[in-house]
C-alpha cells in the first residue's frame, strides 16, 4: 500500500518544476503555431483534444530530462520523489493551459 | 541491534559479463559496515541493487521488514533509506542551503544547523554546488544525510578524492549518524581510515560477499589479506587495530 502513496516534493521544488513545466509547455507551443503556420499559411493555436493531451505527455516528458540534465533525479529519488511525480508537475502547466485555450475556444 | 537492510542472494549481469551471483549485504542499526573488494568486483552494484537504483536480475531486498523483489529508490527513501552514490547527487545549480532546507522541509527530521555544523559548512550555505570542490560536495551529500537522519545509509566511497582533514569531517558525520541509531554502509579503498571506522567487514569478491566480522578478525584473515590487503598490509593493520582495542 505504500508503494501506491504519492508524494510530492516541498514547496520551493513544487513550484520549480511547475515553472519548468510552464516554460517548455509555453515553447512547444509556439514551436507548434510557427510549424503549423508554416505548414498551413494560417496561424492556428487550437488543438484537438488529443493532439493537445500528447503535447501535454511530450512535456511531461521534457521536464523528467531536464531533471535528469540538471542531475535533480538522483536528490529527488532520495526525498521520495518517484520519476513518475516530477513528469506529472511538468505536466499540469501544459493540461492546465490546454485546457484553458479549449474552454476559451481560441481557433 | 536490528537488522535493517538486507540484500539477499542478489544476481547481476551487465552485457552477459556475471558481476554478482549469489551476494548478501545486511545493515544493522547503530553499527557501520565496510564493504570492501577489489575494482569491479560489483560493490557499488550491490549498493545500486540494495537501494534499488538498479534491479537485480535475481535475489530479494528486505528494508525494515519488507521485502521487496523489486525495489524502488524512491519508496525506499520514504521509509528511511538515504542513499550517496559514488557522484552526482547534487543539483549544480542549487546552493548548499537549499539542499540541506529541501531535505529538512521534505521530511520534518532534522536539523540544518547542526547536519552545517558537523560537516564544517556553515560558511557555504550560500555557494551553488557546481562550485564547490570534490570534498567539499561530499561533504555536503553527508550533511543531506546528516538533515534527513535516515534509518540506513549507503555511502559509495565516501572517502574518494577527500584529503585527510575531510575525511575526519566525513568519518565523525558517520559516527554521528551511527551513534544516532542509523545503519551505515560504506565502500571504498580507503583501507586504514574505514577499518578504524567500521564496525564489521563485508568482502565481496567472485560475484558473492563473505562477512568476516570485526576488523581485527578481517585483517587476521589469510585469504582477504593475500587477496586483497596484502599481507603487508594486513599485518600493520591488524596491529593498528590491536592496539586500539581497550585492554581486557
Amino acid at each position: 500500500m505504500a508503494a501506491l502513496v504519492v508524494r510530492f516534493p516541498e514547496r520551493s521544488l513544487t513550484i520549480a518544476l511547475l515553472g519548468r513545466g510552464a516554460i517548455f509547455w509555453m515553447l512547444a507551443r509556439m514551436m507548434v503555431v510557427s510549424i503549423s503556420g508554416a505548414l498551413s499559411g494560417s496561424v492556428a493555436v487550437g488543438l484537438l483534444p488529443p493532439s493537445a493531451l500528447a503535447l501535454a505527455l511530450g512535456v511531461g516528458a521534457l521536464g523528467l530530462l531536464d531533471a535528469r540534465r540538471r542531475n535533480e533525479h538522483r536528490f529527488l529519488a532520495n526525498l521520495g520523489i518517484s520519476p513518475f511525480v516530477i513528469a506529472l508537475l511538468s505536466t499540469v502547466p501544459a493540461l492546465v493551459g490546454e485546457l484553458a485555450l479549449g474552454i476559451s475556444g481560441v481557433r | 541491534m536490528t537488522l535493517v537492510l538486507r540484500a539477499d542472494s542478489i544476481g547481476k549481469a551487465f552485457g552477459g559479463r556475471s558481476v554478482l551471483t549469489a551476494a548478501t549485504l545486511r545493515a544493522h542499526s547503530g553499527e557501520i559496515t565496510f564493504l570492501v573488494g577489489r575494482n569491479g568486483c560489483g560493490k557499488s552494484t550491490l549498493l545500486n541493487i540494495a537501494t534499488g537504483a538498479v534491479q537485480a536480475d535475481h535475489g530479494v531486498v528486505t528494508f525494515k521488514d519488507r521485502a521487496y523483489l523489486r525495489p524502488r529508490w524512491h519508496n525506499l527513501a520514504r521509509q528511511g533509506l538515504y542513499y550517496l552514490p559514488d557522484r552526482d547527487l547534487l543539483a549544480p545549480n542549487r546552493t548548499v542551503g537549499e539542499h540541506l532546507s529541501a531535505v529538512e522541509r521534505q521530511f520534518g527530521l532534522g536539523d540544518v544547523e547542526a547536519a552545517a555544523r558537523i560537516c564544517d559548512l556553515v560558511r557555504f550555505l550560500d555557494r551553488r554546488c557546481g562550485n564547490l570542490s570534490t570534498g567539499e560536495r561530499r561533504r555536503v551529500e553527508v550533511a543531506t544525510a546528516i538533515a534527513r537522519r535516515p534509518d540506513c545509509l549507503l555511502a559509495d566511497e565516501p572517502l574518494r578524492h577527500i584529503d585527510p582533514r575531510d575525511r575526519t569531517l566525513i568519518a565523525n558525520a558517520l559516527q554521528y549518524l551511527c551513534s544516532h541509531g542509523c545503519a551505515v554502509v560504506v565502500t571504498g579503498h580507503a583501507v586504514e581510515d574505514l577499518f578504524d571506522l567500521a564496525d564489521s567487514i563485508t568482502w565481496c569478491t567472485d560475484g558473492t560477499t563473505y562477512e568476516l566480522g570485526a576488523p581485527v578478525a578481517a585483517a587476521t584473515n589469510w585469504r582477504f589479506a593475500s587477496t586483497y590487503l596484502g599481507t603487508a598490509r594486513a599485518s600493520r593493520l591488524a596491529g593498528d587495530l590491536a592496539a586500539l582495542a581497550p585492554a581486557t
